[in-house]
């Protein structure tokens, strides 16, 4: 059958006669030829449907269609799995004809198929198909030889699959976009990129903690990294975890360039990194995993100043909201004695109050952990702004025993010098640090003292009052017991989110695990909700009260802005997921988990979104993911914007989406409406434009049911058969398949011929002077030719027009 | 005596006698005066945190958690690893990590801060900061006299957003901390 129609479209030049007789004997040769092969296709196909014509779907086709009529999956999951290219909640698959013509395309169209490409010379359609059963009904279509599966280019870099990529929805978006992240390069800051030998070999250079261009890593050499990648500075220290980050977002845009820059060494050196990679490194998207636990909560350190310098600069910077999940607290100071407000060792009377007279926050520790304790309250940092420092004096112990003996005799305590009411002084931050190096769980209290200054409302506002927030980095992440914070819910704990990741315009990610995102989850369904990972920081409403310049200026912001997914595979960075049942997991390769790989993650999707539209400012990034994302609702999380997952989960496809410009096409002719009579023609013609560049385009025709529809530019002379108001609209796609959104379109109006009269005779009109004359045939029915006869000093000029009812169309 | 004359005030103040009157009012405005000046004299004059562990006077560039590091190595014998890690300081090989804070920063600057002992880590122009190592906490002292340092605190370092492990009941542990 298919040698025979493929000798039909080779053979047009002969007549019908001698084509079916070709075509019979052929189609008798290649059936005794081939039965064998035959067999065993259709056994294969046969096994997923009987339908008539189903032998003409690939029979991935068919197996992805009885998934999803079986309700296993989604479409585009399960396409997804099937390493199948999808577009807009559908897939897209080739058809390969005998023959193309508008009526085919036509007939396709009305069964749901958006037709994205046809190629006349390779007799081929691109289609997008959201509805995979419609495939037996194309398959039905004489013309349709064959139908496959799109499966696209390669859309992972490097030996290493990622799957954030699918996760994200990117896939679909490169599929739709084409998209590597060309002309882009993606700023990282961590704490190392080139220092281990599990990203060196012998030939790797530069030297170690050397600048240069780095070649022939390890990465490189499997091409999970670029083959070159700018190192502006690293360090001597850390685990390369920079270029864990840069596999990610090569794995995401492997067109984007790479360029790093440490993050260690101090915060001026993270300062100037934002500023080196945004500036002189030409970074068009910058990514950072860091934060320095004395950054301040309530002013901009010059982390943030630079890193929203950036920002304000037109470069997107994204940031990890942390992995503090709610592990601290956000409280108004309240003094358990106000009037005891003496300056010496501390008595417990002038403690902060947790609750019921309590001065002391039990936290029990399992053995061989540690739990880092930052303290920072409502006043300005004088490293920041010198002449306004801390107005107020608070301290932080962890003592052994719930009273003034522990205050005494202290684990450990924090008692910087801060200023007085009057006296701006030092920064408002203590730090305190406490192990259990014994072999079972200990309990120690963490108390907060005032020693100095207002203990109500702050010096600077008058209704504003002391607030502190206590943040708790646990080694043993969340095997701490801390009173008051019984689970990781909202319900308790308070915001953990600080630093340069809430600074103005500063993108900060949450992380969700890719395996249980849509794509990934094996029990998704739609009532399915995804959760966050456990750790991922609180964020919520966070209020930054002073200026730079040490000032009370309120602002507020709600964090985090966007998630993304983490746990995706490295070369050498990060855990051997054990986790059965999901997709290819456990497999050879660790997984990299953390808000750290999920900013990554986002970052590249931004690269591909400025490879897009270059123009796009950091606001119109965030907007577009916002707009899009995915809302994430499980465990911690809520429905809309939320704490943790802030707007939800990226949506590269969607986000994508909602920058893309349809084409515009213009009828060039007719040049306004038309009347006519039924059985004349129009010529027609048409152009369009894309302002994305996505070429080629496609056009079709609508003549409103007053005649056959076309899908061509140009389609000439187009005769209406009949009477009737057409309205005729001219549609131009891209091949995206993106459509004008306002299509072009004027009237035909067709009437019906005049009913015929008896034909009076012709009346000469004859005159002239001189040597000149004159005479006109006039046919009043309007059927006849209509002649002008003009004698002009002996020469006759004969003119004809030729009449097709009330308008002369030639 | 000053808690019977403010008893006494308001007699005095309505005394018919107009010399008195005058007098009692001075009185009561001096007393008026004095005890507004109490709390900000006690602001003022309080106890010092620094002066507990030094009364040089270059001691007040130098934040009180070092002063109090110092004062437990030298006085009570506490491993300075400990005693730093107590307040969250992470070692950099044997040494502190600080940051210098200056009024201005040049050339003539660095030089007078790399002192023997002094190991200069970073230097920035822009935010007037020198990142230092020292082995030695004595060597505060003699940073802290340089008339363009302002403030030495102890660089409190940095952590990475990564986690051993993760997604669901996975245990994960801290990211990459730096002492920096």
């Amino acid at each position: 059958m298919r040698a025979s129609t493929q000798t039909t479209g080779y053979l047009r030049w002969a007549d019908r006669v001698q084509l079916k007789l070709i075509a019979g004997v052929a189609a008798l040769w290649m059936g005794a030829l081939a039965p064998p092969q035959t067999w065993a296709e259709n056994a294969k196909i046969e096994a997923f449907s009987k339908a008539p014509h189903a032998e003409k779907i690939n029979a991935n086709l068919l197996d992805l269609e009885a998934q999803v009529r079986q309700g296993a999956m989604s479409l585009a999951r399960a396409a997804t799995r099937m390493a199948m290219h999808t577009a807009r909640g559908g897939i897209q698959v080739e058809i390969v004809m005998n023959r193309v013509d508008d009526r085919v395309l036509d007939d396709m169209r009305d069964m749901g198929l958006s037709i994205q490409h046809v190629s006349e010379t390779h007799r081929r359609v691109t289609a997008v198909v959201d509805d995979i059963a419609v495939l037996y009904d194309v398959a039905a279509l004489a013309a349709v030889e064959m139908i496959l599966p799109e499966y696209g280019g390669a859309t992972q870099s490097g030996s290493v699959d990622g799957r954030a990529s699918e996760a994200l929805l990117v896939d679909i978006a490169r599929l739709a976009t084409s998209l590597s992240g060309a002309g882009q390069t993606v700023g990282i800051l961590s704490d190392s990129f080139a220092r281990t030998d599990r990203v060196r070999d012998a030939n790797t250079m530069p030297a170690i903690g050397a600048s240069g261009t780095l070649r022939d890593s390890k990465p490189q050499q499997s091409e999970d990294l670029p083959p070159v990648v700018a190192i502006r500075r690293d360090d001597s220290s850390g685990g390369d975890e920079g270029a864990a980050m840069g596999e990610l977002v090569h794995d995401i845009a492997p067109g984007a360039a790479l360029a790093f820059h440490t993050a260690f060494g101090g915060q001026a050196v993270f300062a100037e990194g934002i500023t080196d990679l945004c500036t002189t490194a030409g970074s068009t998207v910058v990514v950072d995993d860091v934060l320095y636990f004395a950054e301040p909560m309530y002013q901009d350190g010059i982390i943030a100043q630079a890193a929203a310098d950036c920002v304000a600069g037109g470069v997107p910077y994204f940031s990890s909201a942390g992995n503090q999940s709610n592990r601290g607290f956000r409280q108004v100071f309240k003094d358990l004695d106000p009037a005891d407000d003496r300056l010496r060792t501390p008595s417990g009377n002038d403690l902060h109050d947790w609750g019921g007279g309590d001065g002391f926050l039990d936290l029990t520790l399992p053995p061989g952990s540690t739990v880092r304790v930052v303290l920072q309250w409502n006043q300005p940092f004088a490293s920041v702004s010198p002449d306004q420092g801390a107005q107020i004096d608070l301290d932080l112990y962890v003592t052994p025993t719930p009273d003034a003996e522990g205050l005494s005799n202290p684990i450990a305590r924090s008692i910087g010098q801060q200023g007085s009411t009057g006296n701006p002084r030092g920064d408002a931050v203590e730090i305190a640090s406490v192990s259990n190096l014994g072999s079972s769980s200990t309990t120690v209290y963490i108390a907060i003292e005032h020693y100095d200054g207002s203990q109500e409302m702050i010096p600077q506002e008058s209704t504003t009052p002391l607030e502190f927030r206590l943040v708790f980095f646990e080694s043993n992440f969340r095997k701490t017991s801390i009173q008051g914070i019984a689970d990781h819910s909202s319900s308790f704990g308070g915001p953990t989110m600080y630093g340069h990741a809430v600074a103005p315009g500063v993108v900060s990610v949450a992380a969700v695990p890719w395996f249980d995102t849509q794509m990934f989850n094996p029990d998704f369904n739609p009532s399915t909700v995804t959760d966050p990972e456990d750790f991922t920081s609180r964020g919520g409403e966070i209020s930054v009260q002073f200026d730079t310049s040490g000032a009370f200026v309120l602002r507020t912001s709600r964090e985090p802005d966007i998630a993304s997914v983490d746990g995706n595979n490295t070369t050498f960075f990060g855990i051997r997921l054990n986790l059965g049942g999901y997709e290819g997991e456990p497999d050879a390769f660790p997984n990299f988990f953390g808000t750290s790989a999920a900013a990554p993650n986002a970052a590249a999707v931004a690269a591909l979104m400025r490879e897009y539209h270059g123009a796009l400012t950091p606001a119109e990034i965030l907007a577009a993911m916002v707009d899009t994302a995915i809302d994430i609702t499980g465990a911690r999380a809520s429905a809309g914007h939320d704490d943790v997952t802030g707007a939800g989960l990226i949506d590269a496809n969607a986000a994508i989406g909602t920058l893309q410009q349809g084409p515009n096409g213009t009828i060039h002719t007719p040049s306004g409406n038309v009347r006519i009579t039924s059985g004349a023609s129009v010529h027609f013609s048409g152009t369009g434009t894309s302002p994305d560049g996505h070429v080629p385009l496609s056009f079709f025709w609508d003549f409103g049911g007053g005649a056959v529809n076309a899908s061509v530019a140009a389609p000439g002379d187009v005769v209406f058969s009949r009477p009737g108001t057409f309205t005729v609209t001219f549609t131009v796609s891209d091949n995206q398949g993106n459509s004008d959104a306002t299509p072009a379109t004027m009237q035909m109006t067709v009437s019906a011929p005049p009913a015929s009269t008896p034909t009076p005779a012709p009346v000469a009109v004859s005159g002239g002077s001189g040597g000149g004359g004159g005479g006109c045939t006039l046919d009043p029915n309007g059927a006849a030719d209509f002649t002008l006869l003009i004698a002009l000093s002996g020469i006759l000029a004969y003119v004809v027009w030729r009449r097709r009812g009330w308008s002369e169309i030639r | 005596m000053t808690l019977f004359s403010l008893f006494r005030l308001p007699r005095f103040a309505h005394n018919p006698h107009a010399s008195t009157g005058i007098g009692a009012m001075w009185l009561a405005v001096v007393c008026c005066l004095g005890l507004m000046a109490l709390p900000s004299c006690r602001s003022q004059s309080g106890p010092s945190k620094v002066s507990r562990y030094s009364s040089a006077p270059e001691a007040q560039k130098i934040t009180v958690n070092l002063l109090h590091l110092d004062h437990q190595v030298r006085t009570r014998g506490t491993p300075l690893p400990t005693a730093a890690a107590a307040i969250g300081i992470g070692m950099i090989g044997n040494g502190i990590p600080l940051e210098i804070f200056t009024t201005r920063i040049n050339a003539a600057v660095v030089k007078k801060l790399s002192l023997p002992g002094v190991q200069v880590r970073h230097v920035s122009l822009p935010y007037q900061r020198v990142s230092v190592v020292i082995e030695d906490l004595a060597l505060l002292f003699p940073l802290a006299r340089i008339r363009e340092v302002r403030m030495i605190s102890p660089a409190y370092g940095a952590t990475t957003h990564m986690t051993a492990q993760g997604g669901f009941n996975i245990e994960p542990v801290g990211g990459d901390d730096h002492a920096s």
